[in-house]
């Protein structure tokens, strides 16, 4: 590779600026995905001596790695994961499949309905409706999510979520099984 | 006291109805003498015997039994029930332990059967091929009733009519997994005990269909073992095999639900406890953050900071090409902006000042200010009625004008 070829590389400044500001491009993003698909190997490299990690995720999408504890963006969306995994679990739907083949509405969510779901989005600053809407938008943007009206549908990064609930079930099982013993 | 079959079946023949209500009832944990003259009542006709007849009958016949644990409660004898449930296909599942006790009923018969074959005892062989053939028959079946019941269990998980959590399902199918066909498949794969314990068998018949001295009529019936062992066999690894098909996806796609519902339920007791904070989200995330817009709009530069990077300390520097025009990285802070704002209230049009005020500033730049300064507390902001429209950066703004002023003192 030389460097020319790399500063020629299709969609660069767009895919850059998604990537940089936290976007998750995947497959729904059409053409800036197939493209990096199509140069991955180049892409990675030139991201990378310029001081960027580009990850791809085991479900195929792409997004930079930012510092350690920078920003205070994720807690809220996490949150919001977190309450969807345990409204629907609760519930007996499939979970995995539920959120990533479901349409949601936002009447059907239920993080404002329950008591013990509204308190923990409160403390997060998201008391009503147009909070939690707001807080979607900005899940649409860094590309977890696709919204059309008051209808949600996730999209293949939301996996960042569910790989964080496996992460915490396996440290509080390390905890668990530490303290018996 | 014995049952006699004939009256058995006439008597199941005809109330079928009742034996299916006693036989539910049973499956529920029994049921008291009320309830049992009210199944009897309501599945008697007026042609039938009375209702204290057909409640004997049921005794007599050794339908149902009084349980062990309390006095007038009553269930189900275990045979007939057993039967009815093989009638109405309704599997349970059998413990692996069981099936390990067919096995070491059929090695201590096996070495009885090898004495009796060596001794030419053809009446020792009888009674121990009787004995081998039955063992052989029971594990048929368990294998075959596992098989269903495994089966009809991983249905029941897949529809979830019950709407059971996600915790219960997974609980159930672990369940499935350790008591049966874990062991099972220790038993068939691993150990391969059953194995070796059958061929040991198949030997000793084949000895025993070799034996000249023993009755023809006898190794007959050994010649028929040799058929029935051969098919069970067969039938134990393919029930094993298809209940591990079945089982298999189910356990692995519930134990990861359960893994995703755990993972979510103890994240939000931390929140709970500790404030979202505490989950250290924003560290396992790292989502990055890059607010300077345009920082790497310039091409020289990013091919410059890109040979800086390869730079090593051999041959001669590179150069920023001076020849090419460099558009400096313009930022505007809405901070300084809302400050320079205060300090020259009042403003007529918050927006005709902004472009005023930054001449240099893109749009961006100058929307991001004005969503700060729409926000300002503590002065008075009056949309005018009138909408007017403003070019800047190439872009045509339409917009109400937002005249700024302190706020009034409030006098009593």
């Amino acid at each position: 590779m030389n460097d020319d070829a790399s500063f020629s590389l299709p969609h660069l400044k767009e895919t850059f600026q998604q990537l940089r500001t936290g976007r998750h491009i995947s497959m729904e993003d059409g053409v800036l995905y197939q493209n990096i698909i199509k140069h991955e190997e180049t892409f990675t490299k030139l991201f990378s001596k310029l001081g960027f990690v580009m990850e791809k995720h085991a479900k195929g999408f792409f997004y930079f790695r930012g510092e350690e504890k920078v920003g205070d963006r994720a807690a809220l969306m996490a949150l919001f994961m977190f309450i969807l995994v345990d409204h629907l679990a609760g519930c007996g739907a499939p979970i995995e499949q539920s959120i990533m083949a479901h349409e949601f509405t936002l009447d059907e969510l239920p993080h404002l309905k329950a008591e013990r779901y509204s308190m923990l989005m409160k403390d997060g600053g998201i008391a009503d409706n147009e909070a939690l809407e707001k807080l979607l938008k900005r899940m649409e943007r860094l590309g977890f999510v696709s919204c059309k009206g008051t209808h949600i549908r996730f999209r293949t990064p939301a996996y960042r979520f569910l790989d964080l609930c496996l992460q915490i079930h396996q440290e509080t099982n390390v905890e668990d099984a530490d303290e018996a013993a | 006291m014995s049952a006699n079959p004939q009256a058995f079946f006439a008597f199941a023949a005809r109330y079928n109805a009742l034996l299916k209500d006693v036989y539910d009832a049973s499956s529920r944990g029994g049921f008291n003498d009320a309830a049992l003259w009210q199944m009897v009542i309501q599945n008697r006709s007026s042609e039938d015997s009375s209702t204290e007849f057909i409640v004997n009958q049921l005794r007599k016949l050794n339908i149902i039994e009084e349980c062990a644990d309390a006095t007038s409660k009553f269930t189900m004898t275990m045979h007939v029930s057993t039967f009815l449930g093989f009638l109405y296909r309704e599997h349970r599942l059998t413990s692996i332990y069981v099936i390990q006790g067919y096995l070491q009923n059929m090695e201590k018969n096996r070495t009885e059967l090898d004495n009796a074959i060596l001794e030419s005892n053809d009446d020792l062989c009888d009674l121990t091929l009787t004995d081998i053939a039955a063992s052989i028959e029971d594990m048929r079946y368990d294998s075959r009733n596992n098989r269903d019941a495994l089966m009809h269990e991983a249905l029941r998980l897949k529809q979830n009519k019950d709407k059971l959590s996600t915790e219960q399902r997974f609980t159930i199918v672990n369940r499935l997994w350790e008591s049966y066909l874990n062991p099972m498949k220790e038993m068939i794969d691993v150990k391969e005990a059953m194995d070796a314990q059958l061929d040991a068998l198949a030997r000793s018949l084949h000895c025993g269909l070799n034996k000249r001295e023993i009755n023809i009529s006898i190794r007959d019936k050994i010649r028929t073992l040799f058929s029935t062992l051969t098919r069970m066999r067969r039938n134990v690894s393919s029930d094993f095999r298809e209940s591990l098909r079945n089982i298999t996806p189910l356990y692995e796609s519930l134990h990861r639900e359960s893994g995703l519902a755990r993972g979510a339920a103890a994240a939000l007791s931390i929140a709970h406890k500790k404030g979202v904070e505490a989950l250290g989200i924003n560290g396992r995330i790292r989502l990055p953050v890059f607010r300077i817009n345009n920082l790497m709009d310039c091409p020289s530069l990013l091919d410059y900071l890109y040979q800086l990077v390869e730079q090593d300390d051999q041959g001669e520097a590179h150069k920023i090409p001076l020849d090419i025009p460099v558009k400096h990285p313009y930022y505007l802070s809405p901070g300084a902006a809302v400050k320079r704002l205060l300090s020259e209230l009042p403003v007529s049009d918050a927006f005709v000042w902004l472009s005023h005020a930054y001449v240099d500033a893109g749009i961006t730049d100058i929307l991001r200010a004005y969503n700060q300064i729409i926000r300002l507390n503590h002065v008075q902001h009056a949309f005018s009625e009138e909408r007017t429209r403003k070019i800047i950066g190439g872009f045509e703004v339409h917009y109400s004008p937002l005249h700024i002023q302190h706020q009034e003192m409030q006098h009593e």
